[in-house]
């Protein structure tokens, strides 16, 4: 299937194009269009573009939408929306710490990435960092 | 030039390869050993050891090692190495020294990519200098912005 959404992408797309490849689409292609424009490429899925079904809620991320959209509840993944809630949108509280490094190393990734698609493969590998290190932790130890 | 430090790298021993590569020396190969052993292999092969107890290139005080390699090569002129050593030190340690909201965020990711399956220390360096690219750019255009403590920092 075809997704689309604005060029440029930061901490909120990055984890949603990762959670769209690893837990709803694995055969998942992304197309990328100038912010603002319209109309949307026909037949694919838009993401993180404001007006959209997949975008922010009721001051949450994009993320934190397509796991209620797409009914996934993994606490390790509710957990990854809450940072990117924080990195990606005015919160007024800060429950974890962990947010404005990992909203660094976005920006930072699409800065030394030569075009969004590939940003995309880079922000996927740190998000399988911190599934890994966040599963990690709330599991029980190993006997 | 041949450097060598502990196995089972985290934060300190994936900057400081980078750093080094990227920084000191450009043709530098990377030894990881046992703990009791990386002195006794440094004199044999005359590697440069580094993020270990009791060397020049170790923690001193609250400073991380990379902050060490940082001084040691001449490089505190660039305000964006400066900014990075922060971050790194955050994530390295209690983060007492530098508070820098960076630490953990890299921290959880270094910790992270530990558990991704690479077989030995030299994948996950290779994999992860990505995030050192990356967080040297975003220290770079901190700077350009003339806010050489980063975004979070007021």
């Amino acid at each position: 299937m075809k997704w689309v959404t604005w060029e440029v992408v930061g901490v909120d797309r990055m984890a949603c194009a990762w959670l769209i490849r690893r837990f709803i689409d694995p055969e998942a292609t992304f197309v990328f269009v100038p912010a603002g424009q319209t109309p949307l490429p026909e037949g694919a899925e838009p993401f993180d573009i404001p007006g959209v079904r997949l975008s922010h809620h009721r001051g949450h991320c994009t993320f934190h939408t397509m796991l209620r959209a797409f009914e996934l509840a993994d606490p390790t993944l509710q957990r990854i929306a809450r940072m990117v809630d924080e990195a990606d949108v005015v919160q007024e509280v800060a429950l974890e710490p962990a947010a404005p490094g990992l909203d660094l190393i976005c920006r930072g990734l699409r800065l030394t990435s030569p075009d969004d698609h590939v940003a995309l493969d880079r922000g996927a590998l740190i998000y399988d960092a911190l599934y890994a290190q966040l599963n990690r932790v709330s599991s029980p130890p190993e006997p | 030039m041949k450097w060598i430090t502990r196995e089972h790298v985290k934060v300190d021993r994936v900057a400081c390869p980078w750093l080094i590569k990227r920084f000191v020396d450009p043709a530098a190969e990377f030894l990881f050993v046992p703990a009791d052993q990386v002195m006794a292999v440094a004199e044999r092969d005359g590697a440069t050891p580094y993020d270990v107890k009791g060397v020049e290139l170790g923690h001193h005080g609250k400073e991380c090692s990379f902050e060490a390699i940082l001084k040691r090569y001449n490089l505190m002129d660039n305000p964006a190495l400066v900014l990075l050593g922060k971050i790194v030190n955050g994530a390295d340690t209690d983060n007492t020294l530098w508070n820098q909201p960076e630490g953990p965020g890299l921290e959880a990711i270094a910790e992270g990519f530990r558990h991704l399956g690479y077989k030995d220390d030299h994948d996950v360096n290779a994999a992860e200098w990505i995030v050192y690219d990356a967080l040297y750019a975003y220290c770079q255009e901190m700077v350009r912005q003339g806010k050489p403590d980063g975004a979070f920092t007021s």
